[in-house]
């Protein structure tokens, strides 16, 4: 089985900071990757360099062996790249159904017609649960709905991979199931997924495999239980313990 | 109540077309002038409203668009249209030269450096002897404002279907989210430097032709008056107290604010431009997202709306 995405020795930096150092790992088809680090241990850079709002001072990432170098966001978007943000960035204008028709019309697949675009857009809202807030403009959602919104417009676009940033951040142990259950479904449909999280319960459950950060450099890869007892895992979450 | 709003929109755009029937010639005049800043305000709303980049170079495009008529009928013996074409291809060159530098900048400094370009087009223009130096050229006269009236009215109604078609359409759609949120727009798959580009052309194209139309009109042009800074300082505020961003917006306020700047020239002549200024200043503070805005949300909240807007925008 070949990897979907390969990401070779990438490394980026910031002026003097190295936010990301010598990465490499793959994601295989399917398969749930989750991310986890310390705040600044290069995750989001990471998802950036992956979707192209950020080009790699070195190394390579292949996408289902294709390299995406000097590839603009845009184009990575088409072949099937689906991100989430962060921070969000919702179009704060348009109606919450409008915001997810922009991933049907230009994500990957067939380039849907408006009005199919809209009507994709309303059962991918459905999915996330969402079906309620259509014509509510994407700036009156609150914080647990935008998270949602960032998701729907995400899997809008028919991604192949699905890249996420901290889709649970704020949200509580309710809400934090749901998205864990629409992550799961997500995958039934055959798109693999990398999840970066903060909630370790969460990741833990969701994940086939995790991958720890720290300080740009991977420090651990390997299935969660494991990586989790990982001493050098505990360390960067807890600190050296004093013997 | 669809079918209703077409049928007043095309009894509307009737009645304009009738004009140069029972009109006298100061209405016919005012009216290709308001007419033609309707189409200006309507081509700064493609990509001033819809795709969110202030520009301040499209008067550049009406100056290219007033030259290439003038060059073609005067230098080049050709007929009116083939000018008007001429102006457009000038301007939709001029939009993919310098849109691809201009365009990656945003908001302020995209303002900053589109202001520049009508200086300098300006005086690259004096010094080409083709275009007549700083002299201009003079047109052959055609008395005519029958003619220019229902070309202008013609021309707005293209830039406003235009218009339409892009809040239903693809394109339409990327504009607004490189508008709402340019990164967002690029991860979801939006080509945005290629969309800028087209919304710069497409903003020229129009600017372009309300140019050469006027150029023609005028008989005289010369590069102060072709690559004047003032017109598009007028095409914005034409189109924000309208409404930016919506169908009808501008045409609502390029003909409202055409009509009290011709009322307060008339009256108080000498310091028609302080009223102006008055006029302006109140529409930001009272209602600053345009009259389309306002008129949506009167019937909800009332007198409130003002009250609303003035604490909402308050130091």
């Amino acid at each position: 089985m070949s990897a979907i995405l390969d990401i070779q020795h990438v490394t980026r930096r910031f002026a003097g900071l190295i936010a990301v150092n010598d990465v490499s790992f793959t994601l295989q088809p399917g398969e749930i990757l989750g991310v986890i680090g310390p705040n600044g241990a290069g995750k989001t850079t990471l998802i950036s360099l992956i979707s192209g709002t950020l080009a790699p001072t070195s190394g390579d990432i292949l996408f289902e062996g294709k390299s995406l170098l000097g590839m603009p966001a845009y184009r990575r978007a088409r072949l099937g790249i689906g991100r989430t943000f962060q921070i969000m960035r919702p179009f704060p204008g348009l109606s919450v159904l409008d915001n997810v028709a922009v991933g049907a019309l230009f994500g990957h697949g067939e380039q849907a017609k408006l009005a199919q675009a809209r009507e994709r857009a309303r059962a991918q809202l459905d999915f996330v649960g969402l079906g309620r807030n259509v014509d509510q403009r994407a700036d009156e959602l609150g914080g647990p709905g935008r998270k949602r919104l960032e998701l729907a417009k995400a899997l809008a676009m028919q991604p192949k991979v699905l890249l996420c940033d901290e889709v649970m951040a704020g949200l509580n142990h309710v809400e934090i199931d749901e998205v864990i259950e629409v992550i799961g479904k997500v995958r039934g449909e055959g798109i693999s997924i990398l999840v970066i999280e903060h909630v370790i319960k969460a990741i833990k459950s969701l994940s086939d495999r995790l991958l720890v950060l720290h300080h740009g450099e991977k420090i651990a890869d390997g299935a969660p239980d494991d990586v989790l007892s990982n001493a050098a895992v505990v360390e960067a979450y807890l600190g050296k313990r004093r013997a | 109540m669809k079918a209703l709003r077409i049928i007043l929109i095309l009894a509307a755009v009737a009645i304009l077309a009738l004009v140069p029937w029972f009109g006298s010639d100061v209405l016919i005049q005012f009216g290709i002038n308001a007419l033609l800043l309707a189409v200006l305000a309507q081509g700064w709303n493609i990509i001033g409203g819809y795709t969110g980049y202030a520009s301040f170079g499209n008067s550049v495009f009406y100056g290219l668009g007033s030259y290439g008529v003038a060059i073609a009928m005067v230098q080049w013996n050709l007929p009116f249209y083939f000018g008007l074409g001429f102006g457009v291809v000038l301007a939709v060159v001029f939009a993919i030269l310098l849109g691809i530098p201009v365009l990656r900048l945003r908001g302020h400094y995209f303002a900053i450096a589109t202001l520049a370009l009508a200086q300098v087009m300006s005086a690259i223009v004096s010094n080409v002897a083709l275009a007549g130096r700083n002299i201009g050229l003079v047109l052959p006269p055609l008395n005519n404002d029958p003619l220019f009236y229902e070309l202008s009215l013609g021309l707005l109604v293209v830039a406003t279907l235009t218009i339409y078609w892009l809040t239903r359409s693809r394109f339409g759609f990327g504009l607004i989210a490189i508008r709402e949120n340019e990164e967002g727009a690029a991860v979801m798959g939006v080509n945005t430097t290629l969309y800028k580009t087209l919304a710069f052309a497409l903003s020229g194209i129009f600017s372009a032709l309300a140019g050469g139309i006027h150029a023609y009109w005028i008989t005289f042009l010369d590069p102060e008056s072709a690559f004047d800074i003032s017109l598009n300082v007028k095409m914005i505020i034409m189109a924000v107290f309208g409404g930016p961003g919506t169908i009808l917006g501008p045409i609502v306020g390029a003909f409202s604010l055409s009509a009290i700047s011709e009322v307060l020239s008339s009256e108080v002549t000498s310091i028609a431009g302080l009223f102006f200024g008055v006029v302006v200043v109140a529409a930001v503070v009272l209602m600053p997202r345009g009259l389309a805005d306002m008129l949506r949300r009167f019937r909800k909240t009332g007198w409130r709306y003002f009250s609303e807007n003035i604490r909402a925008h308050r130091i």
